[in-house]
């Protein structure tokens, strides 16, 4: 191998490359049915957007919430038929498309971790597909893909700049961890997060306030080169031929796994699912082969059961399969409409269509029993995201967010419209009528006054 | 092309995907745009936790002028990011408001806490509505 390109052709595990994906596009799947479309509301709200880039500015018109929930739904359906059924390369380009446009899009979307996600699905899109079997297999050959090695190098990335951020003045003497952690004065009775550490450091040291918060600070920006450098050293740890290596992934693993699991816990470095995603990639890239085979295994189980059973289809008459197709079809269009936002409808439809097609394709290259797949995994698909939408209050915060904006705004009619909506969603104890009664009585106040 | 050449060209590609991964965040350092953190890796920095306020103000053709009640003309979300300092939103909100056909001159005033909470100086970003550029400048 030229040296060259030795980082991007390096072997490892297939359990990792199978990890990775599972998880990244299951995360992706859910986070932007429970965190993402919520927001929506707000996107072309009184004409207004600007996108990431002159140009896009130039090229798309004003999104609007429709849209954005059109990008999300798909997006979300889409992963989540990779997670079940096959990581087909189109497919995943699709995904990191359609998910780096609608941040791309509007500057409403400015969380750096999207932009990070947008990296790690083009990286998965060059992945190589394993199969289940060969990921739950310790001692399974080993495969090769960048985008496993190319996912590791982003990390790295992400993490080394991270510690450079971190490195200026402001940080290193703590004042930024002091704020983030909600630190209140030694001794107070509703200490923040960090203060325990910061007053143990004080005691058993001896530390002034400003010098225990700067070792704070620094252990925090050592942290994130040791975890740069351990990704950079798994790319070919599972080559064998470096103890070293294995040892700094090991290290980086325990310091990236603790870290967000403190983030998450805490609270303290919460940025949505952020946290999540850095811990199933660090458990997929850094944590030993075969605990990573062993999770790998314990996931497979339920499904290897599944697709021996849907071995039967090559049993069942082809116009059945086109008929199981066609239903699943509208079954999709009429879930879309039900699920009660703007542009899942249409979004379902795009996903029943490319479904549709697939499932055609399969059937005339002769694979029954995969067409089969793709139809009990295109509905499972939708049913999880149907169910992420209907049973969360993902619908109640999209309206009643929409409507207190609309009505800050100025825009009565269409407030109450969006509260409206809201009451019909809202759990208990999250009613709406005073929202509406409010509204209803400006508007008719509004109306005498003519 | 021979499968060498091809291997070659892919692992050049590669490699020219490291480095503009590499690129991108390192021009946050090169750039005079200490607040756009967008594309640099500096998640829960010293300038993520400066804490912003801004206020815009309006000069009318008849020389009146006039607060514009952010919150009300904006979505919160645009004004969290006026208030991120976002210059291409900045430039967008004082256009949109030199779109007023009475509206001659629009002014954001940007006041700031670094993270130490300590006052920074006010930022101004005027828009002559004949001239549509932006003009910055600080204030006491």
């Amino acid at each position: 191998m030229i040296g060259w390109a030795r980082p991007f052709e390096a072997a490892y595990h297939p359990a990792r490359a199978y990890a990775l994906q599972k998880a990244l596009y299951g995360l992706l799947g859910f986070d932007v049915a429970l965190t993402m479309i919520s927001h929506a509301g707000r996107y072309g709200m009184a004409g207004f957007n600007v996108a990431h880039f002159a140009w896009l500015d130039g090229l798309f018109p004003v999104p609007t919430a429709a849209a954005y929930v059109s990008l999300l739904t798909l997006t979300g359906l889409c992963s989540l038929l990779l997670v079940l059924f096959r990581m087909a390369r189109p497919l995943k380009l699709l995904v990191f498309g359609l998910y780096t446009f609608a941040w791309l899009w509007s500057l409403l979307d400015s969380y750096q971790h999207h932009y990070l996600l947008s990296w790690l699905l083009l990286w998965a899109a060059f992945a190589p597909e394993v199969s289940a079997e060969q990921a739950r297999t310790t001692g399974a050959p080993l495969v090769r893909g960048a985008g496993v090695p190319m996912t590791a190098i982003t990390c790295a990335i992400v993490y080394a700049f991270t510690g450079v951020a971190k490195s200026e003045p402001d940080f290193r003497a703590g004042y930024v961890l002091e704020r983030l952690s909600r630190s209140r004065p030694v001794g107070s009775s509703h200490p923040g997060v960090l203060d325990p550490m910061r007053d143990l450091l004080m005691s058993t040291f001896g530390l002034d306030l400003r010098t225990a918060w700067t070792w704070l600070a620094c252990s925090l920006i050592a942290l994130q080169w040791t975890i740069a450098v351990g990704y950079l050293a798994s790319i070919p740890r599972d080559e064998g031929k470096s103890r070293v290596a294995t040892w700094l992934s090991g290290l980086a693993g325990l310091g990236a796994l603790s870290f967000h699991a403190f983030a998450e816990v805490t609270g303290m470095f919460d940025i949505g699912w952020f946290s999540y995603y850095m811990l199933a990639v660090a458990f997929a890239l850094l944590a030993p082969a075969a605990w990573v085979a062993a999770a790998v295994s314990a996931w497979a189980a339920p499904w290897s059961w599944l697709s021996e059973r849907l071995k039967i289809a090559h049993a069942v008459p082809t116009s059945v399969l086109v008929g199981a197709l066609v239903l699943t079809f509208f079954c999709f269009v009429g879930l879309g409409r039900l699920i009660g936002l703007p542009g899942a409808g249409a979004a379902s439809l795009v996903f029943a269509s490319l479904v549709l097609a697939w499932g055609a394709q399969l059937l005339r290259a002769g694979l029954a029993s995969a067409a089969a797949g793709l139809l009990a995994c295109a509905l499972a698909s939708g049913a999880s995201f149907w169910l992420a939408l209907t049973q969360s209050d993902v619908r109640f915060d999209y309206y009643r967010r929409t409507g207190g904006e609309l009505l800050t705004l100025g825009e009565l009619p269409s407030a109450l419209a969006a509260y409206r909506q809201a009451e019909r969603y809202a759990p208990p104890g999250k009613s709406r009528v005073k929202s509406i009664e409010r509204i209803e009585r400006m508007l008719r106040e509004g109306a005498h006054g003519k | 092309m021979p499968f060498v050449a091809r291997h070659q060209l892919r692992i050049a590609g590669w490699w020219l995907l490291v480095l503009a991964q590499i690129a991108i965040p390192a021009s946050y350092y090169l750039r005079a745009e200490p607040d756009d953190e967008r594309f640099a890796w500096r998640m829960f920095s010293a300038v993520r936790v400066k804490k912003c306020t801004v206020s815009l103000a309006e000069r009318h053709r008849d020389e009146q002028r006039s607060a514009v009640d952010l919150k009300h003309a904006f979505h919160s979300a645009w004004v969290h990011a006026l208030e991120r300092g976002r210059d291409r939103v900045i430039e967008t909100v004082l256009e949109r408001r030199c779109a007023q056909p009475m509206v001659a001159e629009a002014e954001l005033e940007r006041r700031c806490q670094d993270a130490a909470r300590r006052p920074l100086a006010a930022e101004s970003f005027r828009m002559r509505c004949d001239e549509g550029r932006v003009l910055t400048g600080s204030k006491p």
